[in-house]
């Protein structure tokens, strides 16, 4: 059985690996509430590499401003075109910020430009139901003291499912810490992350 | 009554010298006749020579006068293989006791065969034998398909849409095959775990055509659905797949879906679930695996093991064409082969001739050179223009006029 393996996408600019701990945590959270046979660890591959096209679900983060190289785009825009699902998340929670706007000219420049999902989505019923659309974070909430919170997540489509799927709302800071700390939470906040990686899988 | 022997004088039974002599002439003539009779059955080349002969362009004329007054004899020179209608005469003028031979070169012996596959968008196999290393084009009513180098004896190609039927063109022979049927193809069944292979093998049968019902597990007790699975069943589907060992669904059906019909895909680890695989065959064979197909009752089963399918649609850079197409063509062919699709004829208006050259064979018999030996011209040796049904009346003359003289000697 193929098992399902976390890949982070590494770019050249900007810093691709600002939250480390995700792949981890995301791991621990598909393992501990499916079946679905998940490898141990993640693996980080260059987008500019075809390597990339070995892992249909690719995970992108940042602070800083992104410009993605002739063959990163091309290869964003491969995976997408052949079934694959990009994850890209603001690492900020800014509204528009330095990463979201050049990160969204890379996307509409690759592969289009990204539109609001509504919160009714399927996406927020592959696994567990969020009945208000995308989770909201602690940084969101206050946690940096600028009440920004953005209401949609924004999505690039093909075929009538999602292609990329892109978050302002900082699940890089949200779910960047150790696994093993996740006991101390009161409501496991990675259970939105085990949404994204079903719907990858399943639709 | 008295007997002719008692009432007859000595003298009267004495026949005269003249007499004695013409009947041993006349006995002799009878022999002779015979023998040339025989020696004509005998020996093929004297038989030719009382052979009527015609060519491709003169056979339709040719056929109509054997049929008005028969040979004994009849051979044909060919540069193409008669229309269906003159191989139906030749038949039947050999079967009326002409004796019909043919040769010459009639182009490369060609035959076609044209099948409906079940897919749902739109498959026909088109299989043709043609001579080694020889062109091929083929047709259908709105015009040339393909053409193709037969590099050995055989080209097969599958193409999304055929007009009618084809046909097959290759140096100077033509085969052709109307379209003979349509399917009915029903839903297709996948079910496994939630995973890639499950996903794209899904994503790749409905980019086909197919309507797809899905169950892919999750967790325990958490399925995805896609349209409304259910065990399988040939009035519900065509086909079921099993990505893996968790099919229960499929594994619970398995045997009495195929057995009615059904067609089963088994992959990876589940390709030694299903029914009994005994007298599979190899259908393909890579470094990495195999495909085995199999039949069970009235349905049919493939087995596939080759692990990880879906990096055929994702792996490869731009060095590969289409790889997305090549993985949904790779899945649309193992499903058409084992789909349980109902036929249902249709009649189109396309000459049906799938293999010309075999039914002349088959009908007429394979060439000879005994007609090309007699160069198409009777002999002038003695005798050779005679017909036999002379040489049998001589015979027959012969021994009446014998018989007849030692009749009348006895009366005298």
């Amino acid at each position: 059985m193929t098992r399902f393996v976390f890949c982070t996408g590494q770019y050249d600019s900007g810093d691709w690996d600002s939250a480390p701990l995700v792949p981890a945590n995301l791991i621990d959270s598909v393992a501990q509430y499916t079946s679905i046979a998940v490898a141990p660890s993640g693996v980080n591959v260059p987008l500019a590499s075809d390597a990339i096209l070995q892992y249909p679900f690719v995970f992108l983060t940042g602070h800083l401003p992104v410009r993605f190289s002739e063959a990163e785009r091309r290869n964003l825009r491969t995976l997408v075109e052949r079934g694959g699902m990009v994850f890209m998340d603001d690492h900020n929670h800014d509204i528009d910020g330095i990463f979201h706007r050049t990160a969204m000219e890379e996307i509409g420049r690759a592969i289009g430009d990204p539109i609001d999902l509504p919160n009714d989505h399927e996406l927020y019923r592959a696994f567990f139901t969020f009945p208000d659309g995308p989770p909201t974070t602690s940084q969101e909430l206050n946690g940096w003291g600028d009440n920004l919170v953005h209401k949609n997540l924004q999505v690039v489509l093909r075929d009538g499912r999602i292609a990329l799927l892109y978050s302002s709302k900082d699940y890089s800071s949200e779910w960047n810490y150790h696994p093993e700390s996740k006991k101390f939470n009161a409501i496991d906040n990675t259970k939105f992350g085990v949404n994204v990686i079903v719907y990858a899988l399943t639709r | 009554m008295p007997s002719r022997d008692s009432t007859g004088t000595p003298s009267a039974r004495l026949a005269p010298a003249w007499r004695v002599a013409l009947e041993w002439a006349l006995r002799a003539f009878a022999l002779a006749f015979l023998v040339l009779l025989l020696l004509r059955t005998l020996d093929p080349v004297e038989a030719v020579k009382s052979t009527e002969t015609t060519t491709s362009p003169t056979l339709g004329r040719a056929l109509e006068a054997w049929t008005r007054r028969p040979p004994a004899r009849a051979a044909a020179t060919l540069d193409s293989v008669p229309t269906p209608a003159q191989r139906d005469w030749m038949a039947a003028l050999m079967h009326a006791g002409v004796a019909l031979t043919w040769d010459g070169a009639v182009g490369s012996p060609t035959a076609l065969s044209v099948t409906t596959l079940p897919d749902p968008a739109g498959a026909w196999e088109i299989d043709a034998a043609a001579g080694r290393d020889t062109g091929l084009a083929l047709h259908d009513g709105l015009g040339m398909i393909d053409s193709l180098r037969v590099t050995s004896t055989r080209a097969r190609i599958v193409v999304p849409r055929i007009v009618r039927g084809v046909e097959a063109r290759s140096s100077g022979a033509r085969a052709s095959a109307p379209v003979r049927d349509s399917v009915i193809i029903r839903r297709v069944l996948v079910e496994g775990a939630a995973g890639w292979e499950t996903r794209f093998t899904v994503v790749a049968l409905q980019e086909r055509g197919w309507s797809v019902d899905a169950l892919m597990h999750v967790a325990p007790n958490v399925d995805v659905r896609v349209g409304s699975p259910a065990a399988p069943d040939t009035a519900r589907y065509a086909l079921a797949i099993e990505v893996d060992t968790s099919a229960h669904l499929v594994a619970g059906a398995a045997n009495s879906f195929v057995r009615s019909g059904g067609g089963l895909v088994t992959l990876h680890d589940a390709a030694g679930l299903g029914p009994p695989g005994a007298g599979s065959v190899v259908l393909e064979r890579r470094a990495d695996g195999e495909v085995r197909g199999s039949r069970f009752g009235a349905g049919r089963v493939l087995r596939v093991s080759y692990p990880e399918l879906w990096r055929m649609r994702m792996a490869g850079g731009d060095s590969i064409a289409d790889p997305v197409a090549r993985h949904r063509d790779w899945l649309a062919r193992a499903a058409a082969s084992v789909a349980y699709a109902p036929r249902v004829t249709v009649h189109t208006a396309w000459p049906d001739d799938p293999a010309p050259y075999a039914d002349l064979v088959a009908r007429v018999g394979p060439p000879t050179t005994v007609a090309s030996r007699d160069g198409g011209s009777a002999s002038s040796q003695l005798f050779g223009a005679v017909p036999d049904s002379v040489l049998a009346a001589l015979l027959l003359l012969s021994l009446l006029g014998e018989w007849l003289s030692r009749r009348l000697s006895g009366a005298q």
